[in-house]
């Protein structure tokens, strides 16, 4: 940023003052005569001496009807080139140039209410220029609102003129409209970035000085090219200012962070007032200028003061946008002593570049402030990140520390049944086999058995533990694997029927206890009570039930004879019940015993292996007020061994 | 098999050792040559006469009876062992059967069924538990990566360890699988040997792996 100002200052002098250089005559001496007449005057009139450029501010002497200027220079030969002459800034209407008494160059203005100041560049035919002495006319209106003096004429080398001519109308009107143009498109730029997002008003105001600037440039080239504009004129010129000048005031206020409701409030009117201005054709509008100019001299400096005592956070824009508002007051001041004459009044005005030089350095400190912005919202992306990340560890250890949790609670429950269990079924066999023996009154072959069943019940619950996953044919299985020996024993002959079963949800340790309890017991009431000589185990299945038939060949029970619910039955289905299914028992003499289990399942089926021999077993049906059969076989003594 | 076979049994407890004892002894098809107390000993007199068939307690004072196990495998392969277990529990079962152990008998069981279960042994297989045969099955899926020589089980013996977890006898399995008794009791054996060699395999893959990291 530095290094731009640095560049463009340094690029001011070369502009200001072209160099002379050949073929080109600076033509500075002239005689000057005011009169009402639009007639050349004569050689005889009071023509009185002056030296060009001939600055007018202030010169009551200038203002009133017409002013001639006749400059006369020596042409040592004809010349071969087509010469032109140039002047670098002059009155566009209401002018006539003669050359040598024929006029050359003419640009008449009806209204002539103000003027606009161009460079001026005239062909000179070449059957003009004489040898000798040659004249020039040149007529001016006086009282030209902004014409401000007379500069200096350049006679000479033709395309040298056209260069110097498309120079600084370059520098004059056109790389003005450029910048006025860029620095218009900048600040729809920033009026598109703040309506996007309302996050800074800065933008706006950029924005809107932007776009003002770009109006008033915009009316400028109108009024260059619109003669007559009557009326619109001097509204236009002061919404030319205020249009441009009023936001660009507020948006330094903005940028010094601050709000001052009543100043800008005065600019707004100012403003307003302006735009109504326009359509006013007034008698006194030069005074009317003169106050505007003055109130939008006092201002600058005005604010200025506000942000110097009113304790403004210095930042580097800041200081920026000051050393900008400084410099481009610089530009004010050289373009006042330029038409005072204080400094040559050839040089080029600077005035014009003082919006685009303020809007640069503001733009830098928008630019700033975007980019700002943007790292902020980066950096709290990353800060948002990491605290997500934080969370989610957090979470992540949350919900580690509750598995742990879980298990360890799983755990303490299995713990807790397995030792109940222990003190249920192994605790209490053993306390009473400890009674017999003490009582003295058993026999060996009583406690034999008591203890070989106690041994048996142990190992039956450790295979309620193993790890089957669901799979109940493992369960059947390990039971008759567990009685192989005592159905040897007894003479009796197992058909297994057990096919494919799907596997069951949460086949838990005592639920599997539970299953091998009801089969242990149907066995045992088959081999002992029914005198069975074959016993016939299938497995079916249908849609969310599993259902285990253990059908005996033996004598059956008469379901009256038992009268009512024998506690066989009721533990049976205790059992069952404890195994998450239901029990049917189907019994007649002679016509054997038929018991199903019936356990709900819901998971998924395992993949299919061996030959299936699954039945499909009649339904039964618990026959109402039968007992089982009184004995059930769940005292020590009548419990039969297990392998 | 042609006349007796003979046995020879490793058993710390003296109460239990006489039992065992007297239910050889008691059977015409058996015959006792070495009764030893501690493992030590056992594996001398293994060394000495190699029995048909070893009986392994696991609680041995001196040397892990799972050791005794393997080094009677790795020694004698013709020797088949059985270890006597309180509670034939999956855990202890399996890792006899990967030592290189043939089956297992029951502790506290009938003097009859011992002498019974070692005859079982002798014709081919000691029936083995429906949890036992599918941890077997457990145990080789899923198929180890880094393997040679087929060390997997056939889709047969999965029919026969998936018949057994089911409950079926071997007898029944034979039935539904219209093949011989004898033939399932190869084939267990034939399994038998590949748990020895896939745990053995499993521990060197294990070993690489971790050679490999």
């Amino acid at each position: 940023m530095r290094a731009l100002l640095a560049a463009l200052l340094l690029a001011l002098p070369p502009l200001a003052a072209p160099a002379p250089s050949d073929g080109v005559t600076a033509l500075e001496v002239a005689e000057v005569y005011v009169t009402s007449s639009a007639a050349i005057p004569g050689n005889d009139a009071a023509w009185a001496p002056v030296r060009l450029p001939h600055a007018w501010f202030f010169d009551p002497a200038m203002s009133g009807g017409w002013v001639w200027y006749r400059i006369r220079f020596d042409q040592a030969a004809i010349p071969t080139a087509p010469q032109r002459l140039f002047m670098s800034r002059s009155v566009v209407f209401d002018q006539i140039v003669y050359f040598n008494r024929e006029p050359v160059w003419r640009h008449l203005d009806v209204a002539a209410q103000g003027a606009q100041v161009q460079p001026v560049l005239i062909h000179v035919p070449m059957r003009l220029i004489r040898t000798g002495e040659n004249v020039i006319h040149l007529r001016v209106r006086g009282h030209a609102p902004s014409a401000h003096g007379v500069a200096r004429l350049h006679f000479g080398d033709g395309r040298e003129l056209l260069r110097r001519a498309a120079l600084a109308n370059f520098a004059q009107s056109q790389m003005i409209g450029i910048v006025a143009f860029a620095f218009g498109l900048a600040g729809l730029l920033s009026l598109a970035l703040w309506m996007g997002e309302r996050r800074d008003p800065v933008f706006f105001w950029y924005g809107l000085t932007g776009v003002g600037l770009l109006v008033a440039t915009a009316i400028w080239q109108i009024m260059l090219l619109t003669p007559d504009l009557g009326a619109w004129r001097v509204g236009l010129v002061f919404y030319r200012f205020s249009g441009f000048l009023t936001p660009l005031f507020i948006l330094h206020l903005r940028l010094a962070g601050r709000r001052h409701p009543w100043l800008e409030g005065v600019l707004w009117c100012l403003l307003i007032a302006a735009c109504a201005s326009v359509g006013v054709r007034h008698a006194w509008t030069a005074q009317m200028f003169a106050f505007w100019g003055l109130v939008y001299a006092v201002l600058p400096l005005a604010f200025l003061g506000v942000l110097f005592t009113r304790g403004v956070e210095r930042t580097a824009a800041i200081w920026l946008l000051m050393l900008a508002d400084l410099v481009a007051s610089g530009f004010v001041l050289h373009d006042w002593a330029v038409r005072t004459g204080l400094l040559d009044f050839d040089r080029f005005l600077l005035a014009y570049y003082v919006a685009p030089f303020i809007m640069l350095a503001a733009g830098a400190t928008i630019f700033k402030r975007h980019l700002e912005g943007v790292r902020a919202l980066r950096r709290s992306n990353v800060d948002l990140e990491q605290h997500v990340q934080r969370k989610a560890a957090e979470i992540e250890a949350n919900h580690a520390r509750m598995h742990e949790a879980e298990r360890v609670q799983a755990l303490a429950e299995e713990r807790k049944r397995i030792m109940a269990d222990m003190h249920d079924g192994l605790g209490s066999r053993l306390v009473g086999l400890l009674s017999l023996a003490q009582s003295g009154r058993a026999d060996a072959n009583e406690l034999k058995d008591g203890i070989a069943a106690a041994l048996d019940e142990l190992r039956l619950a450790i295979d309620s533990l193993e790890p089957v996953e669901g799979d109940i044919g493992v369960v059947l299985g390990n039971v008759r694997h567990r009685m192989r020996s005592v159905f040897e024993r007894a003479g009796v002959r197992f058909v297994w029927n057990v096919g494919e079963l799907p596997r069951l949800d949460d086949l838990t340790p005592s639920r599997i206890q539970a299953i091998q309890r009801v089969l242990l017991e149907v066995f045992t009431n088959a081999i002992k009570h029914a005198d069975a000589r074959t016993v016939t185990v299938s497995t079916s299945r249908s849609s969310g039930e599993v259902r285990i038939t253990i059908e005996d060949d033996g004598r059956g029970f008469d379901a009256a004879a038992a009268g009512g619910n024998g506690r066989g039955l009721q533990n049976l289905r205790v059992r069952a019940a404890q195994a998450g299914g239901t029990v049917l028992v189907d019994s007649s003499a002679q016509a054997g015993t038929r018991v199903a289990l019936v356990l709900p399942y819901s998971g998924s089926d395992p993949p299919v292996q061996a030959a299936d021999k699954s039945r499909d077993g009649p339904t039964t049906s618990v026959v109402p007020g039968s007992g089982y059969l009184p004995d059930s076989g769940d005292t020590p003594d009548s419990a039969p061994r297990l392998a | 098999m042609n006349g007796p076979a003979t046995v020879a049994l490793v058993e710390d407890d003296d109460e239990a050792r006489r039992r065992l004892v007297s239910s050889i002894l008691a059977d015409p098809g058996l015959r006792l040559v070495g009764e030893y107390r501690t493992g030590a000993e056992a594996l001398a007199g293994a060394a000495v006469t190699v029995p048909d068939v070893f009986l392994v307690d696991l609680g041995l004072p001196d040397v892990p009876g799972l050791e005794v196990v393997r080094t009677l495998a790795a020694r004698h392969p013709a020797c088949e062992i059985l270890v006597v277990t309180i509670f034939g529990d999956e855990h202890t079962v399996l890792a006899a059967l990967e030592a290189g152990a043939h089956g297992y008998l029951l502790k506290g069981a009938l003097e009859h069924d011992i002498a019974v279960d070692i005859r079982h042994l002798r014709n081919g297989g000691s029936p083995l538990s429906p949890v036992i045969a599918r941890q077997v099955l457990k145990r080789f899926m899923p198929p180890p990566a880094a393997e040679s020589g087929g060390s997997g089980l056939t889709p047969r013996e999965i029919e026969i360890l998936n018949a057994i977890a089911r409950g079926f006898s071997y007898a029944e399995v034979g039935g539904l699988l219209k093949i011989s008794v004898q033939t399932v009791h190869t084939h267990l054996k034939k399994i038998y040997r590949k748990l020895a060699v896939h745990s053995k395999t499993e521990a060197v893959f294990e070993a690489d792996k971790r050679r490999l990291l």
